[in-house]
């Protein structure tokens, strides 16, 4: 069960799709907040 | 859709099927003769290959559906299937070489499948690239559209290359005709797990679509703030 290569391939896979992630939920962040200023700045709700 | 199915359940729903599916590999699929417990590989590399190709194939409409139509929601359909695609695409190139270093006793041969895998990852790149660079987003949508018909044809090429050509690459075990198959157990780790990727893929595909209506919005409060400004 602790082959070396599989536990590494299973952690990679893991690890990318990990980073995908929190790359596309910190570019929506950084979008939601734009958008919160900018419609403060316009005067909307 | 997200009424029906909203993001929260979607995930919910793709965690448990990934913690059976790990399930599966680990303690369901019996161990392969040969190549012993390395072999479980075959259950993620397999599934990531299969999950890139049907996302070069979403390209490939979604591109076909914005030249056609114009509509920008073709075109973000396309952008999201790139991106998740690119993601198992990644996936296939980093856990191949794993499987390929202790069987084969070398990380990387160029034979037909490999470089044909390789091609496909580059055409995930130059589209991804495409939308970045070009900086006008009609010119930039049209552009990559272009690449995600013409690089389509990589995708039955790669999937036929063990068929056509002798490769380092094993021979095809599933729809190879006449000495080929899997054990009954192995079939249901393999399938079992190409649906949670399938699920995960759909997952990310819909942060995308969420993130590319968020630009548009932005993009929108942006030119008002403009006009705005102008008056």
């Amino acid at each position: 069960m602790c082959n070396v290569y599989l536990v590494l391939a299973y952690g990679l896979l893991w690890g990318i799709f990990a980073i995908y992630a929190w790359v596309i939920h910190g570019r929506q962040q950084r979008l939601e907040k734009e958008m919160q200023e900018l419609k403060r700045a316009l005067g909307q709700r | 859709m997200s009424k029906l199915f909203p993001p929260t359940l979607h995930l919910i729903v793709t965690f448990v099927w990934l913690v059976v599916a790990s399930y599966l590999i680990f303690f369901y699929a019996p161990q392969e003769s040969t190549m012993g417990e390395v072999q479980r590989i075959f259950y993620i590399h397999v599934p990531s290959a299969w999950t890139a190709m049907v996302a070069y194939f979403l390209i490939f409409l979604g591109s076909v559906g914005y030249l056609w139509k114009r509509q920008d929601a073709a075109d973000d359909f396309a952008h999201g299937a790139a991106e998740a695609g690119f993601v198992f695409c990644t996936c296939v190139l980093v856990t191949g070489p794993l499987w390929a270093k202790p069987v084969w006793g070398i990380w990387w041969t160029w034979d037909a499948r490999l470089t044909l895998t390789f091609v496909l990852w580059l055409l995930f790149v130059a589209y991804l690239m495409l939308r970045s660079y070009v900086i006008n987003p009609g010119r930039a949508a049209v552009l990559a559209a272009v690449v995600g018909i013409i690089g389509f044809v990589d995708v039955p090429v790669d999937y036929m290359a063990i068929r056509w050509w002798r490769t380092q690459h094993p021979q095809p075990v599933i729809a190879g005709g006449e000495g080929s198959g899997l054990d009954a157990r192995m079939w249901v780790a393999l399938l079992v797990n190409w649906g949670a990727f399938l699920c995960l893929f759909a997952y990310l595909m819909r942060q995308y679509l969420r993130l590319a209506a968020l630009q548009r919005e932005v993009a929108h409060l942006r030119r008002r703030q403009g006009a705005n400004f102008a008056t």
